[in-house]
């Protein structure tokens, strides 16, 4: 039953590392702000989710784990409000979204 | 789990490298804030994980907590300045 | 003792008590799970944080009033709610995660305009918050019954127009929801 729950919360965190690491490239990869707020901002929260999920695994059922759940009820919330802010700022101060070519859209 | 605690936060830390370049060259001043909060991310669950490496996880939760807190709050706090301010790239 | 409806604009003196007591019990559990210490003087200031609390969350109700329509959820409908929300959330961060890593990347990133009757404004902030949530699609202005949506790609804004998420969100609050989609607007260029 421990290595049970052991290997699960190893997984969880694998896994978690995992999307962090394509958050981390979408971030690098991707053609403008838009794109990499889809890949970053939220698969990394995702990834982070997951991470804290197998970190509270891993504690059981004590104070610190409730509080690692507290953590990820928070990013929860957080993360969509903050993506949406930086966003709709990013539209309001004029930056126009980026098209693939041949879309119809201007190429930039 | 034990073993693989400092390699993974090292493996982390590792992957701040592409937010922390956003931040750096990030073309526009919404990509910089992007990278950080990214960072911001990384750093909580880095801290997570330091906790759990030095046997003091309540003090690391904690602060980790904190951060989240804070990360949230600053970002939108910069978000709501900028998206007032016209000159903003 | 049940809420009663709330008709027009959320006015200060309708508020009800019974809700009050229920939120500052939430908080100070908040604070019991926050703090750890159990003697008198630090139950004492979690008191005094929750009544600080309490009174700014009622000074911002003031400030910036909740619109009209009910705003108690379906306690087991939101339980249900937030777990398929996480299983689409997974899916979509798998789809996300496969377009960053294809070497090709195939983005096509679109924005699309819709518009979702929902019975309150915590309905259409929780819409909101879902729909960005969601990997592969970003909320990025709210106006009235109207959504502006930038998608990774066609196929996430696909997803999202079956209007499926937006259903789910109206019947959290009412029985009777309208149309989940409508008025739909593909921005070009």
């Amino acid at each position: 039953m421990n290595i049970l729950l052991e290997t699960a919360a190893i997984i969880l965190f694998g896994s978690g590392v995992l999307f962090m690491l394509v958050g981390s490239l979408g971030l690098l990869r991707l053609p403008d702000f838009f794109t990499r707020t889809h890949a970053s901002g939220k698969v990394d929260s995702v990834g982070m989710m997951l991470c804290l999920g197998g970190l509270a695994l891993h504690e059981g059922p004590t104070l610190s784990g409730l509080k690692l759940v507290l953590v990820i009820a928070f990013v929860a919330v957080s993360s969509p409000v903050a993506a949406h802010a930086l966003a709709r700022a990013a539209v309001r101060s004029g930056l126009k979204p980026w098209r693939a070519p041949g879309q119809g859209g201007p190429d930039r | 789990m034990e073993s693989l605690y400092t390699p993974l936060a090292a493996f982390l830390a590792l992957i701040l490298l592409p937010p922390l370049y956003r931040v750096l060259r990030g073309p526009t001043v919404f990509d910089r804030l992007l990278g950080a909060s990214v960072i911001g991310n990384k750093t909580i669950v880095i801290s997570c994980l330091f906790g759990f490496a030095f046997g003091r996880i309540e003090m690391f939760l904690d602060i980790a907590l904190g951060y989240a807190i804070l990360n949230f709050v600053g970002a939108v706090a910069i978000e709501k300045y900028f998206s007032s301010e016209e000159a903003s790239r | 003792m049940r809420t009663p409806p709330v008709a027009g604009p959320f006015a200060p003196a309708r508020r009800v008590p019974l809700g009050l007591v229920v939120q500052g019990l939430l908080l100070m559990a908040l604070w019991l799970a926050l703090s750890g210490m159990y003697d008198a003087f630090h139950l004492g200031l979690g008191a005094l944080s929750v009544v600080c609390v309490l009174w700014l969350n009622a000074r911002l109700r003031r400030a910036r009033p909740i619109g009209p329509g009910r705003t108690e959820v379906h306690v087991l409908r939101f339980v249900a709610y937030c777990g398929w929300l996480l299983g689409q959330i997974v899916l979509s961060a798998l789809h996300v995660a496969a377009v960053v890593l294809t070497p090709r990347m195939p983005v096509s990133p679109r924005v699309v305009r819709f518009r979702s009757d929902q019975p309150n404004d915590v309905a259409r902030m929780l819409l909101a918050c879902s729909i960005t949530l969601t990997p592969g699609t970003l909320t990025v202005e709210v106006d009235a019954d109207e959504f502006t949506v930038h998608a990774l790609t066609g196929a996430t804004a696909r997803g999202l127009l079956d209007g499926t998420m937006q259903a789910k969100v109206a019947r959290l609050f009412s029985d009777g929801p309208g149309r989940a989609v409508y008025d739909v607007r593909w921005e070009e260029g």
